[in-house]
């Protein structure tokens, strides 16, 4: 009888609640709670052209398998081949006999000029769930891809290490869709949110700016442009401050046996290392400006070790991201970043060397990374801007998702790129940007580890994009 | 028949009280960034609510008032 009373109460209220609108208000609400249904699908496709030109001065050689490269030069120094060795191009032979080819390099000859045109898709959808005013769950399915690949050759970055952290954004990998991102934000109190999974630390900024898109990344560029697995706590202070911890662990899995450890010789390699950061943000107009966005952040490991080697890595980043829109009630916005990092190096890959060094000793440098962004609205659909970086070459410049022909916050060097963007009306649009980029160092084995070399490589490229937004 | 009453009404309740979320949010961004303006927060598919949640710029104009849009599924805590 009580629970007759209790439904006979709440229908006559829902009547009540729901009389009291227009017939016009009913529509529109129902229209809206289509949108805003407990599953939501949107995303987005983007069709992007790169045409590159790189001019190199100097000849250079770059490790691409240190294991199969050392092998190589052993047999040369057995031979007593080494200077023959040392003067042939990668993938050429040095005896003269025509078996033995130098392996496990690529060679760039000087004044080598190499000239692509690149057409590239990514697909993004995302996907949000609300099932309580506690818990939202987002997610993302990326893929990107060379279009209508036939063949391929040299060494597929996707089969590396590290490939876990730009899942969805490496071009080689020919269709297949990944996961980029999938992680619940669970309210715990008014203030404070605990998440946890797949988080989105990649698209950070000032990436958007060129695009004209909202933040699409919570990690600057210059923080770290990489996917992170982990759990954060974010805690609102209110007037637009934010304090932010991540806890995020790096993993060094065993296939043969999860379980059992890893050895490199004698040594014991950790199958986990931890890296933490703590990051304040601030977000809110300001006297000077439309939006002001601040985003100041430190992000460390230690000891991370290197397959099959004795060589590990301790990272310190520090970074201050920050971008001003509608400066003095004009239409200019301008992004300002900074970071410097300080990387340990101990161990190392023989005859190669350590992270940022050729020494297999312990070593410890610190470098810094500078990028400065203007942009104007030439209409509320049409932007124009440019943007330089400069990485000293003692940083750990580092851009992984990059989807560049190359990441000006990876080179070392510095880079200027001239950009604008036009949307059109429904949901399309077009982007059109030049970079040129001057390298002045490089590092032999994946431009982060052994010798430092000084070279003059100039690189050009001309990008176009479609975006459409769905 | 009774059921589909009570279910119509009840979903109409539900449908109104999540529009209330997103036209607050809408209010007090508006009162935020354009303090002093008055931009109603009109509802449905063209209404401005969804013109600023679906926005897919950096910013969108809406009765002479600029609001920066946002990317909840690309921020920690959203």
């Amino acid at each position: 009888m009580k629970k007759l009373f209790v439904l006979g109460m709440s229908s006559m209220m829902a009547v009540g609640a729901a009389s009291a609108q227009t017939l016009e208000e009913r529509v529109e609400a129902l229209e809206f709670a289509n949108y805003e249904r407990f599953f939501n699908w949107s995303g987005q496709l983007e069709m992007r052209w790169d045409a590159a030109n790189r001019d190199n001065k100097d000849r250079y050689e770059s490790i691409t398998d240190p294991t199969a490269y050392l092998t190589d030069y052993a047999t040369a120094a057995g031979a007593g081949q080494t200077s023959a060795w040392a003067a042939a191009d990668c993938g050429s032979t040095w005896t003269g006999s025509g078996t033995n080819t130098k392996d496990g390099c690529s060679t760039v000859g000087a004044d080598q000029k190499d000239a692509a045109t690149l057409g590239k898709l990514t697909a993004k959808i995302d996907f949000d769930s609300k099932p309580s005013d506690r818990l939202t769950v987002y997610g993302r399915l990326s893929m990107s891809k060379y279009m209508s690949t036939l063949s391929s050759s040299g060494t597929n970055p996707s089969d590396a290490g590290f490939n876990d952290l730009y899942n969805g954004a490496g071009y080689e990998d020919k269709g297949s869709i990944w996961l980029e991102r999938a992680f619940a934000n669970y309210k715990t109190s008014d203030n404070g949110v605990f998440t946890f999974g797949r988080m989105p630390t990649i698209y950070g900024g000032p990436k958007h700016l060129e695009s004209n898109e909202p933040m699409a990344g919570n990690y600057p560029l210059v923080a770290f442009a990489g996917i992170f697995d982990g759990m954060a706590y974010t805690h609102s202070l209110g007037n637009g401050h934010t304090l932010r911890a991540v806890y995020a662990p790096f993993q060094m899995i065993n296939f043969s046996d999860t379980i059992g450890a890893q050895y490199s010789g004698d040594d014991k390699l950790e199958s986990k290392i931890d890296t933490y950061t703590v990051m304040y943000e601030f977000e809110k107009k300001v006297s000077f400006a439309r939006k002001m966005h601040v985003i100041a952040q430190y992000f460390t490991f230690d000891d991370m070790p290197f397959a099959g080697t004795n060589l590990k890595l301790d990272l310190d980043r520090t970074s201050v991201y920050s971008e001003f829109h509608g400066i003095g009630g004009t239409k200019l916005d301008v992004a300002l970043a900074y970071m410097t990092t300080v990387t340990g190096s101990e161990g190392g890959i023989t005859g190669v060397g350590g992270w940022l060094t050729d020494s297999t000793d312990k070593d410890e440098v610190t470098g810094g990374s500078t990028t400065v962004l203007l942009r104007y609205a030439l209409s509320d659909k049409t932007k124009l801007g440019a943007m330089y970086v400069t990485n000293d070459k003692e940083a750990f410049a580092y851009d992984s998702a990059s989807q560049d022909p190359s990441s000006p916050f990876s080179n070392y060097g510095t880079s200027t790129r001239v950009f604008t963007s036009h949307d059109f009306d429904g949901g399309l649009k077009a982007t059109l940007s030049y970079t040129t980029m001057q390298t002045d160092y490089l590092y032999q084995y994946v431009n982060k580890i052994g010798s430092q070399t000084e070279v003059d490589r100039k690189l050009d490229y001309l990008t176009v994009k479609l975006i459409a937004n769905f | 028949m009774k059921l589909r009453v009570v279910m119509t009404c009840a979903l109409l309740v539900g449908a109104t009280s999540v529009f209330a979320g997103a036209k607050q949010d809408f209010e007090a961004a508006v009162k935020a960034q354009c303090g002093g303006k008055n931009v109603p927060a009109t509802g449905g598919r063209q209404g401005n609510v969804m013109k600023w949640k679906t926005c897919t710029a950096d910013s969108i104009t809406i009765e002479g008032c600029t609001l920066s849009c946002t990317d909840a599924s690309s921020k920690i805590g959203g």
